[in-house]
Order: structure tokens, then sequence, then C-alpha cells
């Protein structure tokens, strides 16, 4: 391509549209070369970071977490997330799903347009909010379960829950109507009820969409620290605990960082960062083997 | 000849725009990082120097004494301040020579809320026993034997903590190891510990505010932001075996006995004396690289030392007492510019 003489001005003019395809991929090129750059930064910044304090590094996988003992053990805290993160999801799926479902396929068109209206307003809620009304609703509520205060992971993933469901279920609800009208009137005309033409003819198409609706949903819960940290409980020694105040690898990183200046204490921070990235890389890569097993069954 | 008169006027304008500047506009830029707790001081005393000198600006942020350490280690930022003196770690992370000059004094309280009960005192055992998670419940009798003829609640202790890292925190996991040894070993000691019970929330006032909304609660808040927010605050046994309540007459007891160094505030065996007081420092690296810089530095912090009449009235500090700021200002004679030093010798 590079061998090719200079095209004429009328030639451009002719291929305009092949033109603006190479400016479009090589744009497509810089872009994603750009992501790849700042991915790599990043990590090579948190790993140089941990670098820094390099004798905390046989004690990350320990559950003990507390700068003032000196125990810097990320495993508590680790587990603490993903528990979060698993519990606010088992939460927020079935309900974001079957609310989507309903939405799509058995709701009145005259509820079905302000419901969706709501919806996309409760997708674009800033998590500062989610986490203000778990901190003032949820705690009250949740009391008697979580401890004083209802501060603890049980909050925790009551946020993940209310950041996520909104999310999940709007995407489901594009992936429903996404399906095409010809497969439900099929299973309609042979005889299957609404419901059994949803479950013959519309999940199966769906599901692969619908695996994709909860990691994005869930992706978007998992990097969240604040509205996290606004309810957890702020004691991270306490880590792995479902009762009481707690703590995450989010949280900790939030409350502590700014004023961290030990080296070994930078260097567990920076850590616990990586920790988070590769927490968020595992449910990706396990949302996808989990659409790949589904996918294959029905056909 | 045209050319040459315009060119006259353009170079007449260059050098206006070179020296402009310099000389009016462009005023030298101190800045400091560190401790939140004093930083409203401070914040007052800079704007009564920015009035006082016209060509200096002073930027101070609030980002923890740790932060400040931190920038201080890069040497991004021409000062810090802490709320507690530097430990032997902390002074080898800066790396140099550094003066710690003490600006005020300020108590911690512990604040409770019990409805129906205005005072309260803990002996030293309680108060460990309540931070270790021993005693919790505010009928418990060893409370009950401390606070005769008042009708403590039958409610469990709700304690908040601080979850950033916080002198306050360093403070109080102090005094808790110093009355009971095994505590820094099991809770920890520093800016941020393990505390075994409680819930954490960021910044005092999120502490203050969470003990007002909870019966039952018990905190650790700057004392006297903390009373003129109308938070109970209980007195504490001192090394003597009082009970002193946190006051600015009980925080400045604390220096009456002409100590040596400002680092003997903190639970001192004096008459009257609070037990939970510590100095704010401004730490500034002996060695100022650059003369104006280094000059400009030693004359607010010679000013700052010298401003009692800031206000400190509404403020979380109390001022120092004149025999501390005064032995502070002669420890300004030792920044000095390649050796030779910024301030008169007077």
């Amino acid at each position: 391509m590079a061998s090719l003489p200079p095209p004429s001005r009328k030639a451009l003019a002719h291929r305009g549209s092949a033109s603006g395809q190479a400016i479009f991929a090589s744009l497509a090129r810089a872009g994603s070369a750009l992501l790849a750059l700042a991915t790599a930064a990043t990590l090579g910044l948190l790993v140089l970071a941990v670098l820094r304090g390099p004798e905390v590094l046989p004690g990350l996988a320990s559950l003990r977490y507390n700068p003032g003992t000196g125990e810097l053990g990320l495993g508590g805290l680790a587990l603490s997330t993903s528990a979060s993160l698993l519990l606010g999801g088992l939460l927020a799926t079935p309900l974001a799903l079957f609310g989507a479902l309903w939405l799509a396929e058995l709701a009145p068109p005259s509820v079905q347009r302000p419901l969706l209206a709501l919806l996309d307003g409760a997708v674009a809620v800033p998590s500062v909010v989610v986490g203000l009304w778990v901190a003032v609703v949820g705690g009250a509520a949740l009391e008697r379960l979580a401890g004083p205060g209802g501060s603890g992971l049980l909050s925790a993933a009551l946020v993940v829950a209310a950041m996520s469901a909104p999310t999940i279920a709007r995407v489901a609800y594009a992936v429903f109507t996404a399906v095409p009208d010809a497969l439900r009137e099929g299973a309609i005309a042979l005889g299957a009820t609404r419901w059994e033409a949803v479950r013959v003819a519309v999940l199966p198409v769906a599901t692969r969409g619908l695996v994709g609706a909860v990691v994005l949903g869930l992706a978007r819960a998992l990097g969240e620290t604040i509205a996290i940290s606004m309810v957890v409980g702020g004691r991270p020694s306490a880590a792995p605990t479902l009762r009481g105040a707690s703590g995450t690898l989010g949280s900790v990183l939030v409350d502590e960082y700014l004023d961290a200046f030990r080296a070994s204490h930078l260097a567990t921070l920076s850590a616990a960062a990586l920790v988070l990235l590769a927490l968020g890389a595992a449910t990706h890569l396990g949302s996808r083997a989990l659409v790949r097993g589904l996918t294959r069954r029905p056909a | 000849m045209r050319p040459e008169p315009r060119l006259g006027r353009r170079a007449l304008l260059g050098l206006a725009a070179l020296l402009g500047p310099g000389c009016a506009a462009e005023p030298l830029r101190l800045s400091g990082a560190g401790a939140t707790l004093p930083s409203l001081y401070y914040q007052r005393l800079f704007a009564a120097f920015e009035r006082a000198h016209p060509g200096l600006r002073v930027e101070y942020r609030a980002v923890g004494s740790g932060g400040g350490i931190r920038q201080l280690m890069g040497k991004t930022i021409d000062f810090c301040a802490t709320d507690l003196p530097l430990d032997d770690e902390e002074r080898a992370l800066v790396g140099l020579p550094v003066l710690e000059l003490p600006t005020a004094l300020l108590g911690l309280g512990l604040a409770f809320h019990l409805p129906g009960v205005h005072t309260l005192q803990l002996s030293r055992a309680s108060l460990v026993g309540l931070f270790a998670g021993e005693i919790t419940r505010w009928d418990d009798p060893r409370l009950g034997r401390e606070n005769p003829g008042v009708a403590l609640p039958s409610l469990p202790v709700s304690l908040v903590v601080r979850s950033d890292g916080s002198g306050s925190t360093a403070m109080l996991a102090e005094l808790c190891a110093t009355i009971r040894p095994s505590f820094s070993s099991e809770v920890g000691r520093g800016r941020v510990v393990g505390w075994p019970a409680g819930v954490g929330v960021r910044g005092s006032g999120a502490v203050a505010r969470r003990v007002a909304e909870t019966p039952g609660a018990l905190g650790y808040v700057e004392a006297l932001q903390a009373a003129r927010a109308g938070l109970a605050l209980a007195a504490l046994e001192n090394r003597r075996g009082e009970l002193v309540a946190p006051s600015t007459a009980s925080i400045e007891a604390a220096t009456s006995g002409g100590q040596r160094s400002e680092r003997e505030v903190f639970d001192v065996d004096l008459e009257g004396a609070y037990p939970l007081v510590s100095c704010s420092f401004v730490v500034v690296p002996e060695g100022q690289a650059e003369l104006e810089r280094g000059s400009a530095v030693a004359r607010l912090l010679y000013w700052m030392l010298g401003a009692h009449d800031a206000g400190a009235e509404e403020l979380p500090v109390v001022p120092l007492p004149s025999s501390m700021s005064g032995r502070a200002r002669r420890m300004l004679r030792r920044l000095h510019h390649r050796g030779s030093p910024l301030l008169p010798l007077d």
C-alpha cells in the first residue's frame, strides 16, 4: 500500500469512502494502542510501587490486615470484596432479569414506557447517591441482621445490588426486545402459551446477551469504592466477617492511601489495587467461560 | 528612519514584560501540606500573614499528616504539618535534618452519647477496656463503680473510630499502650490500627456526627471543637490519678511543668493536666536550597510563632504558652542557606 503512487485529487474524490475507511482504521488502531499503553502503564506503575516495599510480598496472602501491628495481608480483604460482589450479584440478577423479562414480554405498553424512563434514570444515578441511600435507609433496616448501624458486608452487597440491578435490567431489556418476533409467533402458532414461547423461543437465543448484561452490571459495582466505603464500616482489620463492620480492598484504598507514607504500607495498598484488577479480570474471564458453556448446551 | 522608534518601543515593551511579573504581579508562593485538625487555624494564620506581606502567598492543603510527610519526602512542598511529633522511623524517612516547630496545643476528647447522662468518668483501666472491646455494655459494673450516682443506661457500647489514617488514632492508641503495654501488639499503634470493635468513619467531623446520631456511642474527636458542637466529653484519669475533663485550662496545664521538649505534653504527671494532649508541629528542612524562598519560609514561621491573636478562641486548638513559642522561635536560628543562618540572631 505504501508503494502505490499518491492518488490524484480526482481519484481521491472518487474513492472517498475508501480513504475514509483508512482514516477510520488508523484512528481505531491508534485508539486501541493508546488504551493498551495506558493499561500497561497503570499495571507497570502499580507493580513498581509494590516492588518499592518488597518485604510485604510474603505476607500478602495472609487473612489479617492491620497496619498498626505490621500485619499486611490482603487475603481477608479479597475474600470480603468477592463476598460482597457475589452476594450483591445474587440479589440483583434474578430481580433485574425477571423485571426486564416482564417489561419486555408481558407489560402493557401504558406501564412499559414510564417504567423504562424510570429505569434509564436509575442507570444514571451516581454511586455516591446509592451509597448515601443505602447508608441512610439500608443501615436502619439492616441493623438487626448486620450489627450496629447496619454497617458491614451486607450493606456493601446491597450497594452492589442497587448499583448493578438497573444496568442489568436495562441491558437485558434490550436483549429481549432484540429477539425477532417471528420466533415468538412461531412458538405461539405451534400452540405454546406466552410464557412457554418465552421459555422455548426467547430465552435460548437471549442467553449470551443476558450473561453480558449481568457482567456489565457487576463490572460497574466491582470497581466501586466510595459508595461501598460509605457503608462497609471502615474496619478492615475485621475483614472476612458478615456481621459487623468490615472492609474491602476498595474501601482500604480510599481510606488509607492519602495518608500512607511508609514504604511497606504504600506497597500493600498498591498490591490491593492489583488484586482488585485481577478480581475484575477473573470475573470477566469467568463470565466468558459461562457464556461458552451456556450457549453450547441448547445447540 | 521609521523602524528605529518602533524598535525602541518594542524593546521597552519587552523589558516591561520581563520585569513586570517579577516586580509587582507575581508573588512568591510557599506551599505546605499535612494535618487536617489544625488546618482551620493555619488557614487563618496564613491569610493574616498574606495581608501583612503582600509579596508572599502561602498555600496549605489538608491532606493528613502522613500525606504531608510523603510530600516533604518528595520535596514538592516547603513545609509539612503534623499533629504528633515525628517518630524515629518518620524522621529517617524524611531523610534530611528537619526542624519540628510546635505551633499549637490540641486535646483529644472522648465524646459519648448516653440519653440522660451528661458527665462520665473513666479510669485508665476502663478506657483501655472500652477500646480493647472488653467492656461492651454501658451498665458494666466497672463503669458503674467509677460513676456513682449516675444512672448508666442498659445500652451496648458503640465505638466510633477513624477509618482513615489519623493522628487522633495514634494518640489514643498510644495512651492505651502506655496504660497496657500489650495493647500495641494486639491492636497496634500509629495512624491506622485494628480496633477490635466499633465502626470506622472517615474524618473527625463524621465521628462527631455519628456519635451525635447513635445512642450508646463513644468516639474520639478533637476536644474543644466537640465541646462547642454540644457533644458530652468524658473526664479521664491522668497519670496522677485525678479525673480531668478536657478544657482549655486542663490542656494548658499539661505544659506547666517547664518541659525540656515539646514532646513532653502527652500524658504528663502534672496536677490538673488532661492526658490526651499533643502539639501540632510544622516540619521544615533545616537547610534551604534557595535563598529567597528560604528566607520567606523563615519569615513565615517566625511570624506564625508570634501570632497569638488569630482568633483561636473559636478554633480547635489552644495557642502555645509564650515560653514554648519563644523557644520555638529560637529554634528557627538553625534554618540556614548553605551554612549561613536565614534569620538574624537576636
